[in-house]
């Protein structure tokens, strides 16, 4: 029984690693480096930023 | 209007932006669908079974004759339609959808999705018939018999596959906070699933071991697979919306990784009181209080955000279910972290507060964000708008009203219940019976959630296969003015 609540804290510590190797890999290839810029991604140059998109979709092509 | 950027003038750049645009979303247009009509399905039978569960608390003979019905198999088939057929399913759709457009990548071979469709409602059919025919495994949030899994699992890694082809082919440069919380939930459920049905059905551990797993996985997966699409979709809706960036992205980066960290480390607070090792009911106590980081950062963000925008409420269907979520998100996980505190566990515990309080979660939060979320992709992927301003207003002021009401009253009857619960003088029938007043406010909740459903359902229908409303204007609540909307 011992080694099943072992198997537990594998586990937790199994997903915590996992993150802590990720978030070195967002560290190290820049995602956190310019933030502000990072925000503006979701805006494009048709549905940019300061204009609402709750609208009728555009027709189609 | 405002803050435009270079290419957002040059008519060229505007043209490819939107033609992009729209190959995404047709892309995305037969698969997602098919995955919000079965979850919608769904949704309708969960509901069905939620009322006949509730009504039969205050009511016991209802519908006893029958076996399939009796409450012990009705409720557990309630909580699995709905967290499996309808919220994991309707997760699926928003979040790949969300997903290709952040990624800026059409959707490929929509026909696995189409397949995983079809297998992830087989799954939920065997698992539903298995409860109601008496196969209920007995474990909560996992109470599918054990031929569901596998189906579930396949359709699953359909879902994560496409989310992984997207990210690869994403344009180079930043990843946004919401496909950090896909791409993450997309691995975790899987992950948490497989573990609990491996450790729990297929090969299980020591059975005192086995509670702890339970309530680990049946947390996480609230924490690591609801709540991060729910909040990814938030997070890319409120600036579509009000045409405004989040108020700090950095607090957004604090909110993903504390909950990336931390929260796999929860659950176990559900067994306060139980014979377990006390470290392993700490740590998750600890591991609880932890959450509020991510919890105020998210909250934080998300109403600076919205101020000077909230008069957008008053005519933007999807901003008003998703405001009411983001409000429901904060008050249901800060009432959380409180809860798994042992000195209020131990009066709260095993009463209806805690019923109260998971369809906060799982009703205010979730689902509210999931119907905002569909009412901001449908007439994008289907190129057609809502049939009516009515019934989205409709199922709107059910829902909201029908889960604030719920949740006012087993909170409250939960509360009273647990502190008559301590007084060794009041016999358990009159602590039972001083719960029915409770009890029938839920059901009556219960009613209004279903109207408000069955007119989501109307729309929906409506949409797919009415009369084709060709509009150029959005259907909202009332016509924007310069003061409604300053954006």
């Amino acid at each position: 029984m011992t080694l099943s609540f072992v198997l537990i804290l594998l586990i937790l510590v199994g997903f915590t690693v996992t993150t802590v190797f990720i978030f070195g890999w967002a560290a190290r290839t820049g995602q956190f480096s310019d933030l502000n810029a990072g925000a503006k991604t979701v805006f494009s140059p048709d549905e940019p930023e300061g204009e609402s998109t709750d609208s009728f979709p555009d027709k189609k092509i | 209007m405002t803050d435009s950027t270079d290419s957002s003038i040059d008519p060229a750049a505007i043209e490819r932006s939107r033609r992009e645009r729209i190959v995404i979303d047709a892309s995305a247009r037969g698969p997602i669908i098919h995955w919000l009509a079965s979850a919608i399905f769904w949704l309708l039978l969960g509901t069905l079974l939620a009322l006949g569960a509730s009504v039969k608390l205050h009511d016991p003979e209802f519908l006893a004759n029958n076996p399939w019905l009796t409450f012990g198999r009705v409720r557990p088939a309630h909580l699995n339609t709905m967290v499996y057929g309808w919220a994991s399913g309707a997760c699926v759709g928003v979040g790949l959808w969300i997903m290709s457009r952040l990624c800026r990548a059409p959707l490929r071979h929509g026909w696995s999705l189409h397949i995983a469709a079809v297998f992830w409602n087989i799954g939920n059919a065997v698992g539903t018939w298995g409860i109601l025919s008496g196969g209920s495994l007995s474990m909560e949030w996992l109470e599918y018999p054990a031929g569901a899994a596998p189906w579930l699992l396949a359709a699953f890694a359909v879902a994560t596959w496409q989310g992984v082809d997207m990210i690869r082919r994403r344009p180079p440069g930043h990843i946004y906070v919401s496909q950090w919380y896909l791409f993450a939930s997309l691995f975790w459920f899987p992950m948490l699933y497989a573990t609990a049905q491996v450790l729990l059905v297929w090969k299980p551990v020591a059975a005192p071991a086995q509670p702890p797993i339970n309530w680990w996985y049946a947390h996480n997966v609230l924490g690591l697979w609801f709540t991060p699409v729910c909040l990814a979709a938030a997070y890319y809706l409120i600036p579509k919306v009000i045409g405004k960036p989040i108020h700090s992205y950095f607090l957004s980066m604090i909110g993903f990784w504390s909950l990336a960290f931390f929260y796999a480390w929860n659950g176990m607070h559900h067994l306060i009181g139980g014979p377990y090792p006390a470290w392993l009911i700490s740590v998750s106590v600890a591991a609880s209080v932890m959450m509020l980081v991510p919890v105020i950062t998210v909250a934080v963000n998300h109403h600076f955000t919205m101020i000077g925008n909230f008069g957008a409420l008053r005519w933007s269907p999807t901003l008003r279910f998703v405001v009411f979520a983001a409000m429901s998100y904060t008050v249901v996980s800060v009432q959380g972290s409180l809860t798994a505190v042992r000195a209020v566990n131990r009066i709260t515990h095993f009463t209806h507060y805690t019923v109260a309080h998971a369809h906060l979660g799982m009703y205010a939060f979730v689902t509210m964000m999931l119907f905002g979320a569909i009412y901001y992709m449908m007439p994008r992927l289907l190129d057609r708008e809502w049939p009516s301003a009515a019934l989205i207003r409709v199922h709107f002021w059910c829902s909201a009203v029908g889960v604030l009401f719920y949740w006012g009253a087993l909170s409250y009857g939960g509360l009273e219940q647990g502190l008559n619960l301590q007084n060794p003088d009041m016999p358990f029938m009159d602590i039972i019976a001083r719960t029915l007043p409770y009890l029938r406010m839920r059901t009556w909740a219960g009613v209004l959630m279903t109207v408000g459903h069955l007119a989501f359902a109307t729309s929906f229908l409506l949409m797919l296969f009415g009369k084709v409303r060709v509009v150029s204007t959005p259907t909202l609540f009332i016509r924007p003015t310069a003061k409604t909307n300053p954006a």
